[in-house]
This record gives C-alpha cells, structure tokens and sequence, in this order.
C-alpha cells in the first residue's frame, strides 16, 4: 500500500515539473469548442481578426486550414478551464530568474507590475521556433531576459491529472475496504477487482518472473489504472485529455525507463548490466578480434535502443489519443465547412458518434498495451538474469519475450 | 506556388505512406494470428496478447511518422 501511495505521489510531482506547459496563444479569447466557434464567428469576423476561420469577405465560407489549427489550438493546455461560455480561472505559480510569482489568474498577471501577455501573433512565431512550442504566454515588461521558467501553474491539464488522481482514491479506497470485509465483490469493489486481476494474470504474471511479478504489481496497477483514468476522463464533453499531452506521457515513459533499469541492476549486478549492452556477444565462443568488432557494432544500436522503447511508449500514448480527439474535431468541423443541418446529421453526428465509441476501445487498449509493454521491457530485464542460472522458463513468457526484441 | 504548399502535402503523402506501410503490417500480423488460432484454438489466449503487443509495435512506428507529418503540417 506505502508503494503505491508512494507512486502515485511520484506521477504527480513528476508530472507538475516535467510538463512545460503548451499554452494557447489568446488564453482569454479562445472559444472552448466547435459550436461555439459557429455561435461566436459572424461578430468576430466583422472584426475581421486574422485568426479567425471565417474569411472576413464572406461570411459563408470557412478555411480549413484555420479550422483544423482551431482544433489543434482545442487539444493544447490553457491556464483557464472553459465551460462552452463560461471560464475559470486557474491560478498561476511559476519561478524564473526573478524568483517565485503567484497570480491567480491571467487577468491579474496582465494587471501586475512586472509581467506582461506576450502578444499573440509574436507568441505565435516564437511557438513555432520551439519544436514542441515551449513557451511561457507572459513576459516580462522591462524586456528582460528570464531565463529557465519553471512553470507550476495548475493549468486545466493538471487540474484534470489531480481529478483523474482523486477519482482513483476514491474508488481503490472504497474497493480496499470492502475487499478486507465482503468476499463476494459487488459495485465499485467488483469493478476494481475484476480489472485489477485482469492486469495481473493477463499482464504482469506472462511476462515477469513471479518472483518479481508480485513486488512490481503496484507499478503496473497505477499505470494501468491512471492511464485508464486519464483517457477516460479526457472522453467527456468539455474535459481536457492530460494524455493528449506530450509532457504526461513522456513522464509515464520515463518512470517506466527508470525502473527498468533499476530492475536490470538490481537483478544482473552493475557489471552483469554493462555487458547486457554487447547483446550477449561478451559470452559468445568467438575469435577475440571479431568479438570486438561485434561488440563495437553493437553498443551504440543497444544504447540506442535503451532510449527508443521510452520514446515508442510516449508517442504511442500521445499520438492515439490527440489523433482520435483530431478526428472527432474533424468530423464536427465538416458540419461547419459544409454549412449545412444535412450534413451535420448525415455524416457528422454518426460518424463522430463512431469514432467516439473507438475512442472508448482505444483508451482501454493503451492503458493495456502501455501496460503490458512495461511489463514486457522489465521482464526482460529480469529475464536476461534469469537466463544464466536455470533453464525453467514458461513457454508463454519466452514467446512474448521473443517477439518484443 | 506557397511554400508552405509543399510543407502540407509532404505531411499529407507522408502520412499516407506510413498509413499503409503500418495496414500492411497489421494486416499481416492479424493473418498470421488468425490462422494459428484456427490451427490451434487452445493457445489462442497467448496467441492473441502477442499480437496486441506486435501491433502496438508496428503502430508505433507508423505513430513516428504521423506524428512528424503533424509537426510538417504546424509549420
């Protein structure tokens, strides 16, 4: 149970001070969806603002090409959580070269002495500079330089994190006190149990040794259980999928990177962990020359590949879930560019409706295969130990072993 | 023409290269899997979780790829 607390715990701070946060460019002015683009436009327009997707000369018309950058603008973090109309401020924490600021809102950042909003086509330049567009929304009015910020701000990704975090509480602690009384599981205990067996005999019982499959089952579950979570949250109206988030999956990805590599060391010995990265050439009964020019090839692809599995992990995660959410905007979108109820009813509501029912599917299966590739990458870990001093394996680890190389 | 043309419609051919290098794999994969389950129905527990795993792999990569087509297309 400590273990447990203590990771969920880790996944959060982690989180908080991974993520960079992914602002939007107008905090105050972005619409919180497609109807509302559609209910706002024809007054912005006559604005005739150059973000905007309805053309200034006509009215009917609508550039795709500014829709889909609405939709993307609709996956990223803002500092604010949008309700349709409504907006909720959320309060902003961040430390940079000039120490710790708090302000409870973006309005009264703009309001205070030191710090400014950058402006929004300028932001969006620098945006686009930065690979995955790290960049604070507020600068500093005297034009100084920052330096590293480090951003706490509890932005509406996080604040969907903490949800999704006392969601789970709330269910595994209930579960867990039935679970030490009833023995027949019924409601919220039933539901927790059958997923919580699922994951053990389906994921980490094939996979990793026994030994280790029961001290490495509190891992497994938080993951499963948060990523679940999480994907399942960002599903109703109106949320924000932390997933569809590069920052929260690459922390996923890298708590499972370090524990892999602890198991390694813990199971192999330091020594016995270095040489893993000769890809078992270091035992092989070759010439010594062709041995170290093997192992001079192999290294790097083996170092390499150290990194890759993380990095698959994190783009797999974030990918499925922005893409689905792209597709579904997509879909409304159509309703939109057509400008028609027809088409609105033909072909956006059924087929945004079936992606949605994917998207459920999805959410369940990543929580899975992130799971399940965790523990194959720890298995493997462990089994490489394993292998040196018995020759018992179970076939079915062996196989999923096999193919995961 | 907008350079930038060129930017959305090497994110729109890359992403439908990497889509169907990816259906070929899955599809594959989804053949080999079906095939021996038909063979052996016992081992099909197994047989599926293996597939789910090497899906996701060859997905992955497919993912690389939209995902670089997606940067492309924010240019």
């Amino acid at each position: 149970m400590t273990l447990r607390h203590f990771l969920a715990s880790v996944f959060l701070v982690l989180g908080f001070f991974v993520s960079p946060v992914l602002a939007s460019d107008e905090p105050s002015k972005t619409p919180a969806s497609a109807s509302e683009i559609k209910s706002t436009a024809p007054e912005k327009s006559e604005e005739g603002r150059e973000n905007d997707i309805w053309k200034s000369e006509r009215k009917d018309t609508i550039d795709a090409g500014k829709l889909f950058g609405k939709i993307i603008q609709h996956l990223e973090d803002t500092y604010e959580l949008h309700f349709i109309s409504v907006k909720v401020p959320l309060p902003i924490l961040f430390n940079d070269g000039f120490g710790f600021h708090y302000f409870s809102s973006l309005e009264n950042l703009e309001a205070s002495a030191d710090y400014k909003l950058r402006d929004p086509v300028k932001y969006d330049e620098q945006k686009k500079a930065k690979l995955f567009g790290f960049v604070t929304p507020w600068e500093r009015r005297d034009g100084k330089e920052t330096g590293f910020t480090l951003d706490l701000s509890v932005t509406a990704n996080r604040f969907f994190l903490v949800v999704a975090m006392v969601v789970l509480l709330l269910l595994t602690s209930i579960a867990g006190r039935r679970a030490k009384t009833v023995l027949v599981p019924k409601g919220t205990h039933n539901l927790i149990e059958s997923l919580v067996v699922y994951v053990r005999d389906e994921i980490v019982y094939p996979n990793v040794e026994k030994k280790w499959a029961d001290k490495l089952m509190p891992y497994f579950l938080t993951i499963f259980f948060f990523i679940f979570a999480i994907n399942l949250i960002g599903l109703f109206p109106l949320t924000k999928t932390p997933t569809g988030n590069l920052a929260v999956t690459v922390t996923l990805a890298i708590c499972t990177f370090i524990l892999t590599q602890i198991m390694g060391i813990r199971t192999m010995g330091l020594a016995e962990y270095l040489k893993h990265f000769t890809g078992g050439l270091h035992s092989m009964d070759i010439p010594l020359a062709m041995k170290i020019v093997l192992i001079m090839i192999m290294v790097p692809i083996e170092f390499i590949g150290l990194f890759t599995k993380p990095f698959a992990l994190t783009m797999r995660l974030f990918a499925n879930m922005t893409a689905g959410h792209i597709v579904i905007g997509a879909l409304i979108g159509l309703a939109l560019l057509f400008q028609s109820i027809v088409a609105g009813f033909a072909v956006s509501v059924p087929f945004a409706l079936f992606i949605y029912l994917l998207e459920l599917l999805v959410a369940a299966l990543q929580a899975f295969v992130f799971t399940m590739l965790s523990a194959v990458f720890v298995g493997m870990m462990v089994h490489e130990h394993h292998e040196e001093h018995s020759e018992h394996h179970e076939a079915d680890s062996h196989v999923i072993v096999e193919v995961a190389i | 023409m907008n350079p930038s043309a060129f930017a959305y419609l090497s994110a729109g051919l890359g992403a439908a290269v990497a889509v169907v290098g990816a259906g070929v794999g899955i599809g594959k994969l989804a053949t080999g899997a079906l095939e021996a389950m038909g063979r052996q129905p016992e081992l099909s527990g197994g047989i599926r979780t293996t597939m789910i795993i090497a899906a996701a792999l060859i997905e992955g990569l497919a993912l690389f790829a939209l995902v670089i087509c997606i940067i492309l297309s924010g240019k």
